[in-house]
């Protein structure tokens, strides 16, 4: 019994002392206004750089290709081909790029007049947050300010910075899970809560005629879009129907946002 | 078999790896599964180590938010020690 509680002692002050040191660092990291924080969102973009990388070497080196597929290929490609198709590819890589950049011009263009935004890479995965947030690789020392809207490159509001590093930032979701954002639908008003990925649910009259694939603007972030009303839950016993809001892009797949300058 | 014999040490780093990578890199749920299923093993810090990155890393940083993952985390290796003590004695 005595060897049992002496054997247990140590792991437990380990444990104990740990749970001091984890909550001195996080209050440590709110009383400084995010220096700790700062620190690590920095190290996860550089880390998400890395891993980009590396995963694109490990893709582009064929080596988890099946062996029956590689076999194939040796026997049906020439040398030569297989030059062209690589060529063919990084041509297809950047035409991709260009027209995504291409929108984003198109878009500060049409924003202008509200002043020069900035255009910034996702770095993080937008699944890996509890929050609904994601991280930008851009920051204050690129001129983005808590507040700024983000929008894709079709000019949706996808959310608002909602903390600045040197050159990272966090984006918290307008449909980040158990967020509410007053939404209107054809000159409707009402709140719609998020429930993450994009997705977003409202409570409306039955009697309003709102069509599917209809924009749905934010007042509270300039009358921009916000989303589309992806489906429509009505019964004839209710006096409401439910409307099913998504965003037309898929929030994995944005590889750039524009951030819109705070207005004073 | 002993908690501390090398297999087992091997698992619970291996874990613990997953768990702060997965921080970064992986879907929210899979650092809540690896903190749970170390607290339930071990007397894990690393399962404190990973709710505080995911909640450095993921608050959205407007005020004061509740750390939901750290809190979490010392739930776990706080109400799970009397299982551990009771049934993975060594």
């Amino acid at each position: 019994m005595m060897n049992s509680y002496r054997q247990n002692k140590s792991p437990h002050r380990r444990l104990l002392a740990l749970t001091v040191l984890v909550i001195f660092l996080f209050l440590l990291d709110v009383l400084t206004g995010g220096s700790v924080r700062h620190q690590l969102r920095g190290g996860a973009v550089v880390l998400a750089r890395w891993s980009s990388y590396v995963s694109g070497g490990i893709a582009g080196s064929g080596v988890f290709r099946t062996r029956a597929s590689l076999e194939s290929q040796n026997r049906s490609l020439a040398e030569e081909l297989a030059q062209y198709e690589e060529r063919a590819g990084a041509y297809e890589v950047l035409r991709v790029e260009n027209e995504e950049l291409r929108a984003f011009v198109r878009l500060v263009e049409g924003t202008s007049r509200e002043g020069q935004g900035v255009t910034a890479p996702v770095v993080s995965s937008v699944r890996t947050s509890p929050y609904g947030t994601f991280l930008i690789g851009a920051g204050e020392a690129e001129g983005i300010v808590r507040g700024s809207q983000v929008l894709t490159s079709g000019g949706f509001v996808v959310g608002t910075v909602t903390d600045t590093g040197a050159h990272t930032a966090t984006v918290g979701e307008v449909f980040a899970p158990g967020a509410s954002v007053e939404a209107s639908v054809g000159g409707a008003s009402f709140t719609a809560e998020g429930s993450g990925g994009g997705n977003a649910r409202a409570k409306v009259p039955r009697a309003l005629s709102i069509r599917i694939n209809e924009p749905v603007l934010a007042p509270q972030l300039g009358q921009r879009p916000i989303g589309i009303v992806g489906s429509i839950a009505s019964s004839t016993a209710s006096a409401s129907q439910e409307l099913f809001i998504v965003l037309p892009v898929n929030l994995s797949s944005l590889r750039y946002v524009y951030i819109l300058p705070v207005r004073n | 078999m002993s908690i501390f014999s090398p297999s087992a040490t091997k698992i619970r780093f291996v874990v613990g790896m997953v768990g702060i990578a997965g921080a970064f890199f992986l879907p929210w749920w899979v650092p809540l599964v690896c903190m749970m299923g170390l607290a339930l093993r071990y007397p894990a810090w690393e399962v404190l180590v990973i709710g505080l990155v995911m909640d450095l890393l993921w608050l959205p940083g407007q005020g004061f938010e509740v750390p939901v993952f750290l809190i979490t985390g010392i739930i776990l290796v706080w109400i799970c020690a009397p299982l551990r003590n009771q049934f993975l004695r060594p």
